[in-house]
């Protein structure tokens, strides 16, 4: 059981100043990674992972309450103690936290990298980010006869500037739910935070680590780990890569770390050998990338996975470009599939010709094919056709929720709801037991004379 | 003499790393070779930052932006359908009105007042250029195509390999500019009059203007010069990112620049030059080493994730620890 008090002093790092005390007495704060810290000495007092499956509780039963700024939740808490989503029946919840609905309003947040990582057209997001539920407004159609309106934060592509517009987003702006839209570090940092003051989380498919316990969160496509097989059999069944060198270029950040393991043991298992596996600082630049693409280019590696930011790829391409050196580049989506990233990479030098890299969202080029209302609703751009596919992921979620709409009640309708289809993207089912919901990504090919991605193959789970 | 002895020792150096590398798989050798041409640009923006130090006692966190900007006009010129020369000649002159409008705006008013007042000025200055940049260009990555290109129409390589490292014209461009500035700027500072009426003002502004030397167009002089420089080393470096974004040259250079500026000596423009060569070959090489070498069963860079940057603090400490002047610095 946890029980929030008053805020008291904070000390650096500390993302929550509000105090929280646990059942077995002991005072703490929330720190950047969710954890409970003592404020004083920094010792933690509680994982995030305790705090958000509840096992930190030593009580059964009685009552859970948080409480931060304005939104306030209660439920009964009795059950709440088993670790993650639990696979057994339980009732439906009865009333819960419907902060954030009001009237027919519901209010939405969201945060992304606008800058930092993947500089991507911030007009693009502005108008993005609120197309579809523009549309559904216009065509006369509503979430149970409410509309969305969504908030949104740049996130600059770190994990404590991402806690803290999540925490004002909650706080301040009092959103109903959160949403990530990219960005591994940020998108656990908040989710976690989200986890702790029992606000769902919809997310982007990236890293699992520390995701996977939270009952709150959930993934709209496959995460990293689920894309590695998907993207070794890409490489040994289309591209040859059983017979030729292959190597992994990654941010030495840990949130990377199960996408890379995953890759690498279905690249084993496929009978194709990974020959060079770097990782690299995430604050790494041009110089970097330089070395990097001499290593490259001198062991002769002819497929290269990139799991770094845009700009890094971006870095990465064209300075191996400069040296004549010009791999098969593939990865994870979504950003570096963006064709923000193919007009600038393609432009002097070809750099990434037939990249491919898996998405959620088919290419730009080919939205009509998918979904012809998109374009018709004044749709211009890939980013704003992702932040499209997934406002009708949410907007799905939140109708399976009903009209009493709940935090409680939207987490446990969507793990008992139906497949979601949207025909953007690939196909979302939820349960009790697993709330990664992405069972296939579509694969984007660099078009480099039109400096663009075009959609090679579409709703993928193998090649 | 010192700065003879100095070049000397890291040429020789260099050389015994080249040598011992000669035989070594996937060894060292080109890595050494790009931290060369690495630190040319990391010089360059050194060089600006000395200048500005040894004219006036201040870091000038704006010297990466000058940079940035002139990138900024060169691409905006080459867009308008512009031949290529006249856009750096738009990019020069526009980097030197932007240093002539700092100087006189922020840096003048503030001639008298405690250097850290005008340390801070440099950095609002920088803040203020980053958030022009993302007003007026936002923030997508923009192509900026190089003075030559790395190829040329038939896909052959346009410059030199060494070390079987390509390198391309526009890295040829900078070690020459590098080499021909700290050149000139050393030559400027201990050979001309009005080189020493710069060390003057900066030992002791009272004195010089009593002499009949004008601070006020010392100082002008000193900022026009360093946004020339900062221009420059952007003209020179951004084509070869192959993505110009705001703030791309203080993200990517002007922290190697500065450490390179302090190795060398905050006061030496030759040290400039040696500082950002150092900086450049340790940066590279120890990015090399931390894929090449394993403690036991895991690569070193995994076992000290950011290697090259650990290095890069070892050499700083240990030149500062043995000689806290840097390599070539002394009072002006």
């Amino acid at each position: 059981m946890l029980m929030v008090a008053a805020a008291c002093g904070q000390k650096p790092g500390v993302v929550d100043s509000t105090a929280v005390t646990t059942a077995s007495g002991e005072e703490g704060v929330i720190d950047s990674s969710g954890n409970l810290i003592d404020p004083e000495t920094g010792e933690v007092l509680a994982t995030a992972e305790e705090l958000a499956s509840g096992s930190e509780t030593t009580g059964g039963g009685g009552t859970t309450t948080t409480t931060t700024g304005g939104g306030s939740s209660t439920d009964d808490g009795g059950s709440d103690t088993a670790a993650g989503p639990s696979g057994g029946e339980e009732p439906a919840p009865s009333g819960g936290d419907s902060t954030g609905v009001e009237g027919d309003t519901i209010k939405i947040g969201i945060h992304a990298p606008i800058t930092g990582a993947a500089p991507v057209p911030s007009q693009s997001f502005d108008k993005g980010k609120d197309l579809y539920w523009e549309y559904l407004r216009n065509s006369n159609q509503s979430i149970n006869g409410r509309n969305v309106e969504v908030v949104f934060r740049n996130d600059n592509y770190n994990p404590s500037q991402a806690v803290a517009a999540c925490r004002e987003m909650v706080e301040d702006e009092k959103v109903f739910l959160l949403v990530g839209i990219a960005g591994t570090d940020q998108i656990q940092a908040c989710a976690r935070y989200a986890a702790s003051v029992g606000v769902p989380y919809v997310s982007a498919g990236v890293t699992e680590i520390g995701l996977t316990t939270l009952r709150n969160y959930f993934a709209i496509w496959m995460t990293y780990p689920q894309q590695g097989p998907l993207l070794a059999d890409l490489l040994v069944t289309k591209l040859g890569a059983k017979n030729e060198k292959n190597g992994m270029v990654r941010f030495n950040t840990p949130t990377f770390t199960d996408g890379h393991d995953a890759w690498v043991s279905a690249m084993e298992e496929a009978g194709a050998s990974v020959d060079y596996d770097r990782a690299v600082s995430k604050t790494a630049g041009t110089s970097e990338a330089q070395t990097i693409a001499t290593e490259l280019r001198t062991q002769g590696i002819e497929n290269v996975h990139v799991l770094v930011s845009p700009t890094f790829f971006i870095q990465l391409a064209q300075t191996a470009a400069n040296q004549q050196y010009k791999p098969q580049y593939v990865g994870y989506g979504l950003t570096k599939g963006l064709d923000t990233v193919a007009n600038v990479a393609c432009k002097n030098s070809q750099s990434i010709q037939n990249a491919r890299f898996l998405s959620p969202f088919p290419a730009f080029f080919d939205s009509n094919r998918f979904d012809p209302d998109f374009r018709k609703a004044g749709g211009t751009d890939d980013i704003m056709f992702g932040l499209w596919g997934s406002s009708k992921v949410i907007a799905t979620m939140l109708k399976n929720a009903g009209k009493d709409l709940t935090r409680e009640g939207f987490i446990y309708a969507n793990e008992r709801a139906s497949t979601i289809k949207t025909g953007v993207f690939p196909d979302v089912k939820f349960s009790s037991s697993d709330h990664l919901g992405g069972s296939a990504m579509h694969l984007l090919r660099a078009d480099c004379p039109n400096n663009r991605f075009v959609t090679e193959q579409a709703f993928v789970s193998d090649f | 003499m010192r700065t003879t002895i100095v070049s000397a020792v890291l040429v020789v150096l260099l050389g015994l790393g080249l040598l011992v590398g000669a035989g070594v798989e996937n060894g060292p050798n080109p890595f050494i070779t790009l931290g060369v041409m690495n630190g040319a640009v990391f010089g360059l923006v050194a060089l600006g930052l000395v200048l500005v130090y040894k004219g006036t006692r201040v870091f000038n966190f704006a010297q990466g932006e000058f940079g940035t900007i002139a990138a900024y006009l060169l691409f905006l010129s080459i867009n308008r359908g512009w031949p290529y020369w006249v856009g750096i000649l738009v990019a020069l002159a526009g980097t030197v009105l932007i240093g002539l409008v700092l100087e006189r705006g922020v840096i003048r008013p503030l001639i008298n007042a405690p250097r850290i007042n005008v340390l801070v000025a440099t950095i609002a200055a920088a803040l203020f250029m980053i958030g022009m940049e993302i007003l007026i260009a936002r923030i997508e990555p923009r192509s900026l195509s190089p003075i030559i290109a790395a190829v040329d129409s038939s896909g052959n390589p346009n410059g030199v390999t060494v070390f079987n490292l390509p390198i391309e014209p526009q890295r040829l461009i900078a070690l020459g500019v590098l080499l021909s500035l700290g050149g000139v700027l050393a030559w400027f500072f201990s050979k001309t009059d009005l080189g020493l009426a710069v060390l003057a003002t900066s030992q002791d502004a009272f004195a010089t203007r009593v002499m009949g030397i004008g601070i006020e167009r010392m100082s002008r002089f000193i900022w026009v010069s360093a946004a020339l420089l900062g221009a420059i080393a952007g003209i020179l470096y951004v084509p070869l990112t192959g993505a110009l974004t705001p703030a791309v040259m203080t993200s990517n250079i002007l922290i190697p620049a500065f450490t390179g500026a302090v190795i060398g000596g905050m006061t030496s423009l030759p040290g400039a030059f040696v500082g950002g060569i150092v900086i450049g070959v340790v940066q590279s090489v120890g990015l090399w080493a931390g894929g090449h070498f394993t403690i036991g069963e895991k690569a070193l860079q995994e076992v000290i994730p950011g290697v090259e940057q650990v290095t890069i603090l070892l050499v700083l400490l240990a030149v500062l620890l043995s000689r806290p002047q840097g390599l070539l610095g002394k009072e002006a």
